[in-house]
This record gives structure tokens, sequence and C-alpha cells, in this order.
């Protein structure tokens, strides 16, 4: 295996778009990453597009728009963590020495309202739709109900989750929603599934993300920015757990092996961005990633220790809650984030000195995919 | 692989009150919907029945019962398992 940079990130502003396809997304998005590289759509080998639940190939059709140049094209999908898994397989294909240079890219469109698995499936997932089992925002607030019977966290902790992303997305101008939102804000806004209230939940929206990435080797002739690389990529998912045989959660696993890639621990990295579909996930995620142990999380939140600013910022884009997210899209997102935040070109969001970050996506409660990319 | 039998019984691991519409689902809003851990090592969702949501604590006993989810078109009824406190005189 050889070393691989990112040599160029691009995405549309997330959002919901009533006239702007998952083509025009991906054109967009790929014309950014290509120009942020200085590279031809030509010079690109091979293409990984990611895609939940947009038809049949929409890699080819997307890319058809850039020039119809012959190189395979992988169609993917790993529902939240579509866009991660694209990196990751790009990421092996240039690792394995195959190729040089490739593109990942990601690329959603939802409806207002999300439902798991909206499409072909076998009869028992109907079954449980129509027990009202199968629905995201219910599995979060049992959750929630569940870890503040547990742990005693406050609702006021998690609602500082959506507090704290939303103030960093203000600073994002891709994020759908850059506007601050207050405590209470959080706690009085529509309730969906006690106790969780729309600001608990991401949005639904549309947008693309992408990345080019290079052979270290090759990468070293392009530009003077400073050469971001992947320190790791892991990819795993859930083992069999239950009562009796107990196992442990796949963020922890696939974190503890992208940490033993990388050579480093949980408090070496200088930015996180984690999948937080909802507010509890986040601080979940603190604890499942290693940074403090199970029950812990809310000492992170409570104390700023994961605002920007803090000595762990997690979510600087404003993550799934503020920045969006579109399924397909946004795990590259999360890569862009990183890439920016490691070139020192994030701005106001800009965390001071940073030099190795994590993106953690989770895909339908059983896939996990994790980067740390280090300049 | 083996078959094992369910007791029915169980204890109440988490719930929530679903306030909002639900794809595919077409009972009454808002429901109660939790997670019933049972003593033979499962954990499954179901929809909560036979009392109001202020009585339910996590931990507490609970025991399957059946319920009405809906009715077709031609009005047949569509029955489901459910899960109340133990110790409930009916089910909903």
């Amino acid at each position: 295996m050889r070393e691989v940079a990112v040599i160029g990130v691009g995405m549309t502003r997330f959002g919901r778009y009533e006239d702007k396809s998952i083509v025009a997304h991906g054109v967009e998005a790929s014309q950014a990453a290509l120009k942020d590289a200085d590279l031809g759509w030509k010079e690109v080998q091979i293409a990984y597009v990611g895609a939940a639940q947009q038809g049949i190939t929409p890699g080819t059709r997307v890319l058809a728009e850039l020039g119809i140049t012959g190189i395979p094209m992988i169609n993917v999908e790993n529902a939240s963590a579509t866009g991660s898994t694209a990196f990751r397989e790009a990421y092996l294909a240039i690792a394995t020495g195959l190729y040089d240079i490739g593109l990942a890219l990601g690329v959603g469109k939802m409806g207002r309202a999300f439902a798991v698995a909206s499409s072909p499936e076998p009869a028992e997932f109907n079954l449980m739709k129509a027990m009202g089992s199968l629905q995201p925002a219910s599995f979060f607030a049992m959750r929630m109900m569940r870890r503040m019977e547990e742990y005693g966290t406050s609702i006021d902790s998690l609602a500082m989750v959506s507090v704290k992303n939303h103030r960093h997305a203000v600073y994002n101008p891709y994020a759908q929603y850059p506007k601050e939102v207050t405590l209470e804000e959080v706690h009085h806004a529509r309730m969906i599934c006690d106790p969780v209230t729309v600001l608990h939940l991401c949005p639904t929206g549309d947008g693309g993300a992408a990345a080019i990435l290079c052979s270290k080797e090759k990468a070293k002739k392009y530009g003077a920015r400073p050469l971001i690389t992947v320190a790791a990529s892991a990819f795993r998912t859930q083992v069999y757990s239950s009562k009796k045989h107990p196992a442990p959660d796949v963020t922890t696993v696939t974190a503890q092996e992208a940490y033993e890639q990388a050579g480093c621990g949980p408090w070496d990295m200088d930015l996180v961005q984690v999948h937080e579909a909802a507010t509890v996930e986040e601080v979940d995620n603190y604890e499942l990633l290693g940074f403090c142990n199970p029950g812990e999380g809310d000492r992170l939140i409570d104390e700023g220790v994961t605002q920007i600013g803090g000595r762990m910022p997690f979510n600087t884009d404003g993550g799934l809650l503020a920045r969006g997210h579109p399924l397909g899209p946004t795990g590259l997102a999360q890569i862009w984030e990183t890439v920016m935040q490691l070139r020192g070109e994030a701005g106001q969001r800009q965390v001071e000195g940073a030099k190795i970050g994590m993106a953690h996506m989770i895909g339908h409660d059983r896939v996990c995919v994790t980067h740390i990319m280090k300049k | 692989m083996e078959e094992i039998f369910l007791s029915g019984k169980g204890n109440l691991y988490t719930y929530t009150v679903v306030r909002a519409p639900v794809l595919g689902y077409q009972g009454p809003i808002p429901f109660i919907v939790g997670e019933i851990e049972l003593p033979e090592g499962l954990r499954i969702r179901s929809i909560l029945t036979g009392c109001e949501p202020e009585r339910l604590k996590i931990g507490m006993a609970m025991e399957i019962t059946l319920g009405k989810l809906e009715e077709d078109e031609a009005g047949n009824k569509i029955v489901t398992y459910m899960f109340r406190p133990a110790g409930s005189l009916k089910g909903g």
C-alpha cells in the first residue's frame, strides 16, 4: 500500500432545491474539486459515485456531463455512510497502486419526509413500517430517553449540541442552516417524538460533494499548498451483539482500527467530524470513539470542549444538524471540511493549528467508515 | 440454530410518544412506541398500549397483548402484537 493525498475538494451548498437535479449538484461539486486540484477531467482515471435512493447508475448519469472518457465508474450506496464509502474505495484504488488519480463524489436529493427503506423491501419491513417502528426520529428519541435514564443526561446538554453545531454552521458558506439557535428555541421547536424536537434532528436536503485523490508521489507536483494525506481508512460493520453475547459497538471497533493505522489516539486529533443525525448521537460518539468513558460524554458538551475554541472541536462545519445531511454527499462534506481545516482555509471557523482530523460516518446503524487525515 | 419460545413478558428498555406523522403507519397519532427487553435475550420494538405515557417508567414489567393497528378498505381489523404494563386489565 502506498500513501494517498487529497489534492482537491469541492461541494455545493446543501439545502432544498426545486429545480436542481443530482446531475447539477454532482457536476458543480466535481468541477469545484477539479479546479481546486488544478486538474482536468481527462486526467481522472477512476470514479466512485455515492448516491442513496437515486435510481439506476447515478454515477454515469452525472459524470457524462463532464465528458464521456471511458473510465471505470462505480456506484456506491451505504445509507448515511455512502459518501464516506466512495472516498474509501477511491483511496483503496490508489493505495493499491492500480490508479494514480481518482474522484470520489456524493450526490443526494431527498423529499421532506425521509423514510427508512422506501424502495423494494422485504415484507417484514412493510410490517414494521405499518407498526410505526421504522422512523429514524423515534429511534433517536428512544435512544435519548434511555441515555437520560441510564446516565442522567439532561435535555439541556443534548440541546447544546444543536446550539453548538448551528453556531459552527454560521461560518460555513455551504451549510443548509447557517443560523444560530438558542437553547430555548431547541426546547420549544416542534415536538416530533418526546423529547426530540425538530431542532434535535438533522434536516433532509439536496447537495453534492467531491474529493480528488492522488498518489502522494504524484501529488507532490500539484500546487504549493500543504499536502493533505490519508493517515487511516477504516471500514467495519457491526458484529452480532445481544445481551447474552455482547459485542462492542461498530464505531468503537472502527475507530480503534483507524487509530492503529494512524499510530495515534483520540486526543491526538485537532478536530473531529462525526455522524450526528440527532443530538444524542454526537454525545454517544464522544464515548464510542474513545474520548471519554461511557456516561461521561455530557461533560464534553457542557464544558465547551467540543466547540470551536475548545480542546477538541466536533462538527466544525455544522455537522449533519446544520450543514445538512443529503445522504450521498455527507461523508464527502466531512472530507471537504477536514481538508479545508488542515490547509488553514476554513475562514472564521478555523481551528488554530489544525494538523490532524478525523471523519466518521454511520450507515443505517450497522456500517461505519472512519478516516483520519493529516498534513 | 434453535427455536426459542418467547414468554411474552419483558421489561421496558425505552419508549417515546410519536407526535408527527410516520410514513407507512395508518393508526392514531400520537401513539407510543417502545423497546421491550425480553428475558430470552432479545430486545424488540413494539407499540405500547393500555396506559397513559405518564405512567410508563423505564425498567417496568410489560406483557404482550393484541391490539388494533388499522382497518383495511373492506373494514377488516388489522391486529398486531403490542405491549402493555404487566397486570393491566385490558389492551387498547
